[in-house]
């Protein structure tokens, strides 16, 4: 069973600050030119940004066991890998990473469409350009962070097997 | 902090390329990805300051600025030799200095009003 200290590295809770502090920076300076300023609607803000943020980190997971980075980036003696590679140890699988991901990204489209309804439809486009970016850039169809490996990589590197992914 | 992002993929820029993961700094290799983080920090600090000038921000905001000395000294570090250590060294200033400057701006604006 995945215990809370597991999912905690999955997400990468340590990258929050570079979440929040945006957020609160952007709370800030609205406040500061007079607008007014609600905690609620700040601390649903937050919850829906970090929940975008924690569910990207989790599914670039995922894509990254897939294509083979992280393992690459392991063997590598010039490289320091910087994801937590828990799908590669067995830790968590590919599809509980999922599940998260998917959990985290309904959250924050739950704290988008509040805060559309409640604050102004502006956040809308914002959330769903934002979400489509993050989702595409290691997904398909358009997949855009990725192009096609290269038999000579294969032969370089070794071909990986993931069989959490499988 | 999308300049933390991009000195993150510094750290593993090769097995990215390899693995046919297309981070900017696998495309363009480590020195043009170092003189883009390079510009894009000066550009930063330029901003801040351009802000200051026009009145977005307090004027006790520039305090933020002084982040950028161990920034610069991880930067000219890295540049200077592009081994993995220095390029989390400059991950770690980068994402302090970001983290500190958010910080300055959001509380200056706070005893502002």
């Amino acid at each position: 069973m995945t215990n809370a200290h597991t999912v905690a590295r999955a997400l990468r809770t340590r990258t929050l600050p570079m979440i929040v502090a945006p957020v609160a920076a952007g709370a800030a300076l609205a406040y500061a030119h007079g607008f007014d300023f609600a905690w609620s609607w700040f601390a649903v803000t937050i919850v829906g940004a970090v929940a975008l943020q924690l569910g990207s980190n989790a599914l670039g997971d995922v894509a990254d066991a897939r294509s083979g980075a992280d393992k690459l980036a392991r063997v590598d003696r010039g490289a320091i890998a910087t994801d937590p590679g828990l799908i590669e140890s067995g830790q968590m699988s590919a599809r509980e990473m999922l599940s998260l991901t998917a959990a985290l990204y309904g959250v924050a489209v739950v704290c988008g469409v509040v805060l559309a309804i409640a604050r102004g439809w502006l956040v809308l486009p914002l959330g769903v350009a934002g979400a489509l970016l993050a989702w595409q850039y290691w997904w398909p169809p358009v997949k855009y962070g990725y192009r096609k490996r290269s038999v000579s990589t294969r032969s370089r590197y070794g071909r990986p097997s993931f069989p959490a992914c499988s | 902090m999308s300049v933390v992002l991009f000195t993150h993929d510094l750290l593993h820029y090769r097995s990215d390329k390899a693995a046919g993961k297309l981070t900017p700094v696998a495309r363009w290799g480590d020195e043009f990805g170092l003189i883009v983080v390079g510009g894009w920090l000066t550009l930063v600090y330029v901003v801040l300051t351009v802000e200051v000038a026009f009145k977005v921000f307090p004027v006790w905001t520039l305090a933020a600025v002084a982040t950028a000395i161990p920034v610069a000294a991880s930067w000219a570090r890295a540049f200077r030799d592009s081994i993995v250590q220095n390029c989390l060294n400059l991950l770690g200033a980068t994402l302090g200095a970001a983290v500190l400057t958010t910080m300055t701006i959001g509380l200056s604006l706070l005893f502002w009003r």
